[in-house]
């Protein structure tokens, strides 16, 4: 078994309302099922205003800055973004991205890893109990998404894994321009693997 | 200046050394500044899931994923919002046991425990309402045994006077004995000097 497609966010940042965003008000607006099963996680606790709720495959993340919706199997999750902000077309929003995240166990992984130099996981261990080593790198491509790509390695997990986020971002100002990026959602899941086999060499399992 | 170097060997080689790339593989890099990352997955969010999959784990499984929990939090650059993830999913899951699995995962925690609370309570935030919240934050300084633990006990008190007698208890050594026994005699609610009472049969048991 090789690296997989464990987990994709989409995330826009803007100003939200919570209060607003929540399961009742998402099921009057047909975005979910009216009496779809609703698992509520996190309310108002301690120091956090975070909403979070599930919804059949989905899982929502409402805070005032930002917008999380997020699945643990391969699912458009900027589709369902997309549809909330058509419906609150005048909410303020700077940015939309799409994460998709893929890990494995350290032993089947066959691609490339971070290293600085002649400083790898052995020179570290000189220094005492590695708990993670990571690279990452910002790319601005042509078509105004920047690609952010971060990777780590955790040798203390059991058994130690290898994860690589892949975050697609791109700046938008208006809920058109949100609802065009969403529909790059497939591009980008396409993208992140083709950048994961060709970049740094490790095959995709499906 | 060092330079890194591209590792061509076949990607069927196992060692750490095949562990290279270089950035000018890429055909455009830069630096493109925080504000171009504001759309990655908050770094807690991979982490809440574990959180919720720790509940859902048994065994020698469960000893396993809380180590690795524990030790995400400690090595993290903001155990502050990670010790809050582990709080807010744990407390907001409703499952049984809730209380307990927060309270076992932070008194591992060691010196990032005391940091939280105080800045906690610096920012006047964590309300008398939140009790579970308290609770929880109590009974863990309690279990982690730290030298500055019954400092903290008597700073919290207010908070929720049952869990700090329970950490007192949790303590067990002889100064928190001595200090329940104080408790017992001279706490104006009979409740908790019930419970002082009973922790102190119980340590001397």
């Amino acid at each position: 078994m090789g690296v997989k497609l464990d987990a994709i966010d989409t995330v826009v940042a803007g100003r939200f309302n919570p209060h607003i965003i929540s399961p009742p008000w998402l099921a009057k607006e047909g975005i979910i099922a009216e009496g779809e099963t609703v698992e509520a996680q996190i309310g108002v606790v301690g120091r956090a205003v975070v909403f979070r709720f599930k919804t059949g495959d989905f899982i929502w993340q409402v805070d005032y800055n930002r917008l999380v919706v997020s699945a643990e199997k391969i699912a458009d999750t900027a589709s369902v973004v997309a549809k909330v902000i058509e419906k609150l077309p005048h909410t303020p929003i700077t940015a939309f991205g799409n994460n998709f995240h893929y890990s494995c166990n350290l032993s089947e992984w066959k691609g490339c890893l971070p290293r600085l130099e002649n400083v790898g996981m052995d020179q570290l261990k000189e220094y005492g109990d590695v708990q993670s080593m990571g690279w990452k790198a910002s790319i601005s491509q042509a078509d105004s998404v920047t690609v952010n790509v971060e990777m780590s390695i955790e040798p203390t997990e059991s058994p130690p894994k290898v994860s690589v986020n892949l975050n697609y971002h791109r700046q938008v100002n208006a809920a058109a321009d949100l609802v065009t990026a969403a529909q790059r959602f497939e591009e980008d899941r396409k993208a992140s693997a083709t950048l994961l086999e060709s970049l740094l060499r490790e095959k995709v399992e499906q | 200046m060092s330079t890194t170097t591209i590792d061509r060997r076949p990607s069927n080689t196992t060692t750490v050394d095949r562990l290279a790339f270089e950035p000018a593989d890429f055909a455009v890099l830069r630096d493109a500044g925080q504000e171009s990352r504001a759309t990655q997955a908050p770094d807690t969010l991979r982490f809440e899931y574990e959180v919720s999959n720790f509940q859902r784990t048994v065994g020698r499984q469960r000893e396993v994923v809380r180590s690795a929990i524990v030790k995400k939090i400690v090595a993290s650059d903001a155990p502050d919002e990670y010790i809050q993830t582990v709080i807010d999913t744990l407390l907001s899951s409703g499952r049984p046991g809730r209380l307990d699995d927060a309270i076992d995962i932070l008194a591992e925690t060691g010196r990032v425990l005391p940091q939280f609370i105080l800045e906690t309570l610096a920012q006047q935030q964590g309300t008398e309402a939140d009790e579970d919240y308290w609770y929880v934050l109590i009974r863990a300084v309690g279990k982690s045994k730290l030298p500055s633990a019954r400092m903290l006990i008597q700073l919290l008190w207010s908070r929720s006077p049952e869990a700090a007698v329970e950490a007192l208890r949790d303590m067990g050594d002889d100064d928190s004995i001595k200090r329940l026994r104080a408790i017992a005699t001279s706490e104006p609610s009979e409740f908790i000097r019930q419970m002082a009472a009973e922790f102190i049969e119980e340590c001397s048991e």
